[in-house]
């Protein structure tokens, strides 16, 4: 089994996500991560529509994932993984889960970020973002920015210097 | 009554409104409505804009039922969203056979069965030559 995308999105698992990353990849799992999606039955049920018939989909607290990734505890050969905000990644990253590479086109307004500047419209981002971006990358750990599958990655910074 | 609103991507909820109106003649904007999602649009938004049409519909009396382009997408989860607070019917997928079908004869789909055998019906109007 193998991770096979990390992603950050705050719209969770949705029409590009499905038809085009998971789709192409192959992948038969999906897990959501964020403390408080877990424990949303709406946005569960969204996600349980939205996943094709017969992927597994695990929806989970960041200490959950961090616990999954230490048990191998995947349910599927290839995931996708898709953290809802920066934050979560953080949070996964602090317990000592390894990300190779992040998938960060998938930032939007959100009454929680006034402060938000639109880079474009899957990337909103405010100081407290671009300073973990920065953390991040630091760390080695490669940005990009890749809107659905057909789509060539380009690095993070080629849409904003943070 | 039974009182409409389409809801899909970019102009599309509009857009089938206009060709509603081109083959069946003007509709009441009362029983009728379209909300459209532009890419610039945020969810909550959305949301809000389904939820005012919505108000104005009075699912409490009337059967409201929400015609989506796309399950998953974001249409169709506001619209998700706004049934665990109103009654009300959401049909995914809307085709222009489907719409006409159903908004010409709309005081006649009452219920959930009545939808189920429109859409049925629908899927019969894809064919290919």
């Amino acid at each position: 089994m193998s991770v096979v995308l990390y992603k950050i999105d705050e719209r969770l698992v949705h029409g590009q996500v499905v038809a085009s990353f998971a789709k192409f990849l192959s992948c038969d799992e999906f897990i959501v991560v964020n403390d408080k999606v877990a424990y949303d039955e709406d946005q569960i049920t969204l996600m349980e529509l939205a996943v094709p018939a017969g992927s597994e989909l695990q929806v989970v607290t960041c200490a959950e994932y961090a616990d999954i990734v230490k048990t191998n505890d995947f349910w599927g050969k290839k995931t996708i993984v898709v953290f809802r905000y920066l934050t979560d990644v953080m949070k996964v990253v602090e317990l000592g889960v390894k990300i190779d590479s992040l998938n960060c086109a998938g930032f939007f307004q959100n009454k929680e970020k006034p402060n938000a500047v639109k880079y474009n419209n899957n990337l909103f981002l405010d100081d407290e973002d671009k300073a973990n971006l920065r953390k991040l990358a630091d760390m080695g750990i490669e940005l990009y920015y890749q809107l659905t599958f057909p789509m060539q990655k380009s690095p993070l910074t080629s849409q904003v210097k943070f | 009554m039974t009182k409409v609103i389409l809801v899909a991507h970019g102009e599309l909820g509009s857009s089938f409104l206009k060709s509603v109106t081109m083959i069946a003649g003007e509709q009441n904007p009362d029983e009728i409505a379209a909300v459209n999602f532009s890419p610039d649009d945020s969810r909550d938004d959305l949301q809000a804009r389904i939820e005012e049409i919505l108000v104005k519909f009075n699912p409490s009396e009337n059967h409201v039922v929400i015609c989506c382009d796309l399950k998953a997408g974001s249409p169709f989860n506001a619209s998700y969203l706004l049934s665990k607070k109103y009654p009300l019917h959401i049909i995914s997928g809307m085709n222009l056979p489907l719409l006409l079908e159903f908004i010409l004869m709309k005081d006649s789909f009452e219920d959930l069965d009545s939808l189920n055998g429109l859409v049925d019906l629908s899927k019969d109007s894809i064919s290919v030559m």
